[in-house]
């Protein structure tokens, strides 16, 4: 037992001895992950941001009924006002500014608009687009489009709602009273639509926000591909080694768990500097974060062992290791939330280490330690590791 | 301590390396076995040293068999046994349970200067002077050398003789394979290894004689 401690603790100075030069890689890793995010975020988003279809309303009917009927219905709904900027000029300025190509549309509302749909005359309002027709224009005739139809809609339940209370109440006054507080619920309601739904945020990335998540996910990925920097400490020892340190007394799972100890020590120093910082910033409880680190560590390294112990140790590994480590955290929803993923990849996911390891760091980023979690991360630690010791007899008894 | 092998036999898959070797090594002699690359020196001496199964044979060490008589068996193997990122005091603490047994031989192999040194940063001759001290920290009474001079320096070479011949001298054997001539100085007795087997040889074998016998070896 003396010498097994002895070589471990002589791992660990390995370990410590190659830190230098694993940093070093770490920062080219950072370098080139960085670079990728950099340009596929460039390729995906471009330089600029979406413009708005700028729209103008020029009001014929000058009413105060019309303009208030308007403004609700360009200010309140949230995906018009995302799309759309709406501006209230007179028809001259509007047509000047059609003409310069500055607006995307103008929306001329006729005289007698309101009462018209009330009387259901339906006024019609005229939409003159830019010349040069752009996506804005397009996309505002689809919203005037939809407008239109939600407007026919809640008319026809409005004409509904008064055929009804005529049929019911012959008395002309209560009637009255009835019609007015009919047209007060078309227009505070039916207009501005949303206020009859309860607003309520649904997220693929569940009780995290996209930055958690992405930390989160990005975390797993990085533990995984610092396997390759860690090349430097993982190197296979020679075979000659290997073969005298069995024949003096160290079995093939000593000298594999001499390694881990030494590969957990690397990994408990790169989870220390990206945890804690994290911690103090969204201020998490430390104990959850501790926790769950030590399994992530113990899952990632005996990951790593099991993979160095399949491949040849050289340019194979590091391909081994990014094919695994991208691989793993695709099918894990580690980059791409799993509700947006095929069906499929949530059957997988549940036999995978690496969703664990998500599932119980996003548990930690909300101060919880989830033992369910943990166990996952524990069992996998278990089977890596066992099959890491198992092909290395196997290597043993073939040579 | 008098080692006997009798009728070793050792094959890797389908291919057969050792067919039958047998021979006896008594205490203060030092036996040499000369053959051509690829023969199986090295593979006899791991099955002599333990680390390798033998399929078939039997060894034995004054008499007594099983895992136990490979403890007082040491190799020096052709590779260096050794830890590139560690020094040499590290690398020799894990073989050495007592520190102060290792001492003396630092000094008899001239490992003291470069004590504290990374390996990685040590020469050829060095590293395989390191490999000796591993290999003595069972305090061996055989000793098995597979090529202990290949690729050094005349200086090197000569000390690695110097401590053999000491070690022979305290009433110790010892094992060599070699392809050098000056090498042979030290054995008693020689062996050509060819097609699996034992072949004796005069121990004066030298030059031209040495080399015919060598090529015979080839003619498989």
């Amino acid at each position: 037992m003396k010498r097994f401690f002895i070589l471990c603790q002589l791992e660990l100075k390995r370990a410590l001895r190659c830190l230098p030069r694993i940093l070093l890689g770490t920062a080219v890793l950072l370098a080139a992950i960085g670079s990728v995010v950099f340009c596929g975020q460039h390729l995906l988003y471009g330089e600029q941001e979406l413009n708005k279809a700028k729209i103008a309303f020029v009001l014929e009917d000058d009413s105060f009924f019309t303009a208030m009927a308007i403004r609700l219905a360009t200010t309140q709904s949230a995906s018009t006002r995302s799309a759309c900027e709406f501006v209230f000029p007179d028809a001259e300025e509007a047509a000047r500014e059609l003409e310069n190509n500055e607006l995307a549309a103008v929306a001329t509302i006729p005289k007698g608009f309101i009462n018209s749909i009330s009387s259901g005359e339906n006024l019609p309002i005229r939409i003159d687009f830019a010349n040069e027709v752009g996506y804005e224009a397009l996309i505002f005739e689809e919203i005037a489009n939809a407008a239109m139809q939600i407007l026919g809609s809640t008319q026809a339940g409005n004409y509904a709602a008064r055929d009804f209370y005529r049929l019911c109440d012959r008395d002309g006054k209560p009637l009255q009273a009835a019609y007015d507080r009919l047209e007060s619920a078309y227009i505070s309601l039916v207009l501005s639509r949303e206020s009859v739904f309860r607003a309520q945020t649904v997220g693929a990335t569940g009780s995290l926000n996209v930055l958690q998540f992405f930390l989160a996910g990005g975390c797993i990925l990085f533990l995984l591909l610092w396997g390759i920097p860690c090349i430097r400490y993982l190197t296979r020892d020679s075979k000659c080694l290997l073969a005298q340190l069995r024949q003096s007394g160290f079995p093939v799972i000593s000298t594999i768990t001499a390694k881990f100890t030494g590969l957990g020590f690397l990994y408990l120093i790169l989870l220390l500097c990206i945890l804690l910082p994290a911690g103090i910033l969204w201020h998490i409880p430390v104990l959850p974060l501790i926790l769950t680190a030590l399994c992530l560590l113990l899952t990632a390294c005996s990951l790593l062992l099991f993979l160095y112990e399949i491949s040849d140790g050289g340019i194979g590994t590091v391909f081994l290791i990014l094919c695994s480590a991208f691989g793993l955290c695709l099918l894990s929803g580690c980059i791409c939330p799993l509700p947006l993923l095929p069906g499929f990849c949530s059957v997988i996911a549940r036999f995978l280490p690496t969703t664990y390891m998500m599932n119980g760091l996003t548990s930690a980023f909300l101060g919880v330690f989830s033992i369910y979690n943990a166990a996952g991360m524990l069992l996998g630690t278990a089977v890596f590791f066992s099959l890491a010791v198992l092909i290395r007899i196997l290597r043993t008894k073939q040579k | 301590m008098r080692l006997q092998a009798e009728h070793i036999q050792k094959s890797y898959g389908k291919h057969r390396i050792l067919t039958d070797v047998s021979f006896t090594l008594s205490p203060g002699e030092c036996v040499g076995i000369v053959g051509v690359n690829g023969c199986g020196k090295s593979t006899l001496l791991s099955v002599l040293s333990g680390i390798a199964k033998a399929d078939g044979g039997s060894i034995t060490l004054d008499e007594k068999s099983g895992r136990s008589i490979f403890r007082k068996i040491g190799l020096v193997p052709q590779d260096n046994p050794l830890i590139p990122d560690l020094s040499v005091r590290d690398n020799l603490k894990l073989w050495y349970s007592d520190p102060e047994a290792a001492r003396s031989y630092l000094k008899l192999l001239g490992i003291t200067p470069f004590y504290q040194q990374q390996i990685r940063k040590l020469s050829g001759g060095q590293k395989k002077r390191v490999s000796i001290a591993i290999a003595m920290a069972s305090d061996p009474a055989i000793l098995l050398l597979d090529e202990p001079g290949a690729a050094l320096d005349l200086p090197c070479k000569y000390q690695i003789r110097a401590f053999l011949k000491q070690y022979l001298a305290n009433g110790n054997s010892a094992v060599l394979t070699t392809h050098e001539e000056a090498d042979l100085d030290l054995c008693s007795r020689l062996y050509l290894l060819k097609d699996g087997r034992l072949l004796p040889q005069p121990v004066t074998l030298r030059g031209t004689e040495l080399l015919r016998t060598l090529q015979n070896g080839l003619k498989r």
